[in-house]
């Protein structure tokens, strides 16, 4: 199978076998976590308390959100291809702390037994954002923190004000991304090494929609090591106004 | 305790944390087994087979750092009575006469039931007496 190279493939720089190896496991193994919890329902409902079988459809449920991620994921880069590599902007004034936190409760799921930190400065002016597009961001951040994470380890979400800018860092405790390979993850298909986790299309995705509203988004240390991946949103109106 | 009742020592190495809790429950659940540790990539699961000497190491072929075949020889040579059991998302016609001349004594492909994993584990480790077959 040729290796595609032309910037307006959706599959440059990966070849198409190489592509369906990587989404085989992926889903593969999503299909497998979920089939194998729904047995062990079946085979052990009796045994099994109700907080464990509870636990067990959340694990479930998370797994469904993850695939949704993915499918997410490839129909914003069917998009991208089709428009030429632009996202639509449909950000509009919106109250940020309002924002996240609504979606922190969308979020805590697909954390699963990681805590989710959430240190959100109070009052933070309007920002130029668009739910759906801030949520997808957010999600596929902790999806990609829980990957890297050890078990049980806290992810960190800080939200602070930059200047007319607000930053918003997901910060994960696993080993985090070398400095010469931090501009590299936001590309298409990239994972850090071979047979790495995922399929290497996540960041590429958020990168699209943050700077489709107008923000920034880069990779850099967590204070307690780990990854710590920050975007901004613009503030939408001159933050010396009222 | 008899030996009907010995409860195995597991090594589960895959990079999908979420696959290694379902299995870890799977294991548990049977009363027979006990996961002693996770390994989330091929050289992880070296260190600890040669730390935690398991019974049996359930390993995955697709993994960063080190991949299942690379990791299994190495494995063994760190754990020599570790029977390990290839899960992988693989086709078994394809991988598996590699992993068993690699040294695994059974190649099982992801998706096979829990419970059926769990009996086929339990006859790996303690086969019938005059059985000298593995899955």
């Amino acid at each position: 199978m040729a290796v595609r190279s032309t910037s307006d493939d959706p599959l440059a720089g990966l070849s198409a076998d190489e592509l369906l190896r990587v989404l085989g496991h992926e889903i593969g193994n999503l299909v497998t976590i979920v089939s194998g919890y729904g047995q062990m329902l079946r085979d052990h409902w009796e045994l099994l308390t109700e907080y464990r079988r509870l636990d067990i459809v959340a694990r479930m449920n998370r797994q469904i959100d993850q695939l949704r991620v993915l499918i997410d994921n490839f129909q914003h880069l069917r998009w991208l291809t089709a428009s030429s590599q632009q996202m639509p902007a449909y950000g509009s004034t919106t109250n940020v702390n309002d924002l996240l936190k609504a979606l922190a409760d969308d979020l805590a799921p697909l954390a699963d037994d990681h805590p989710l930190e959430i240190d959100i400065e109070a009052d933070l002016p309007p920002v130029v954002a668009d739910r759906a597009a801030v949520q997808h961001v957010m999600m596929n951040l902790i999806v990609n923190a829980t990957k890297f994470s050890p078990a049980e380890a806290p992810i960190a979400i800080e939200v602070r004000q930059d200047g007319d800018e607000v930053r918003v860092s997901v910060t994960d405790r696993g080993e985090g991304i070398p400095s010469d390979q931090r501009d590299h993850v936001f590309e298409k298909f990239v994972r850090l090494q071979d047979g790495g986790i995922g399929v290497g299309l996540g960041l590429f995705i958020c990168r699209a929609l943050v700077e489709s509203l107008g923000g920034r988004i880069w990779a850099g240390d967590g204070a307690a090591g780990g990854a710590c991946i920050s975007f901004t949103l613009p503030v939408s109106e001159p933050f010396d106004e009222d | 305790m008899s030996e009907e009742n010995e409860v195995f020592r597991v090594l589960v190495a895959d990079d999908v944390q979420d696959l290694r809790s379902m299995l870890r429950l799977a294991l548990e659940l049977s009363g027979r087994f006990t996961v002693v540790a996770e390994a989330m990539d091929g050289a992880h699961a070296v260190d600890l087979a040669a730390m935690y000497k398991p019974d049996l190491a359930l390993l995955d072929l697709s993994m960063p750092a080190l991949d299942g075949l690379e990791a299994l020889p190495r494995i063994l040579e760190a754990s020599p009575a570790t029977k390990v059991v290839v899960l992988s998302g693989f086709e078994e016609a394809r991988m598996a006469p590699v992993a068993l001349k690699g040294g695994a004594v059974a190649y099982l492909e992801k998706g096979v039931p829990p419970r059926r994993l769990v009996q086929t584990l339990i006859e790996i480790m303690q086969p019938s007496p005059g059985d000298t077959s593995v899955a």
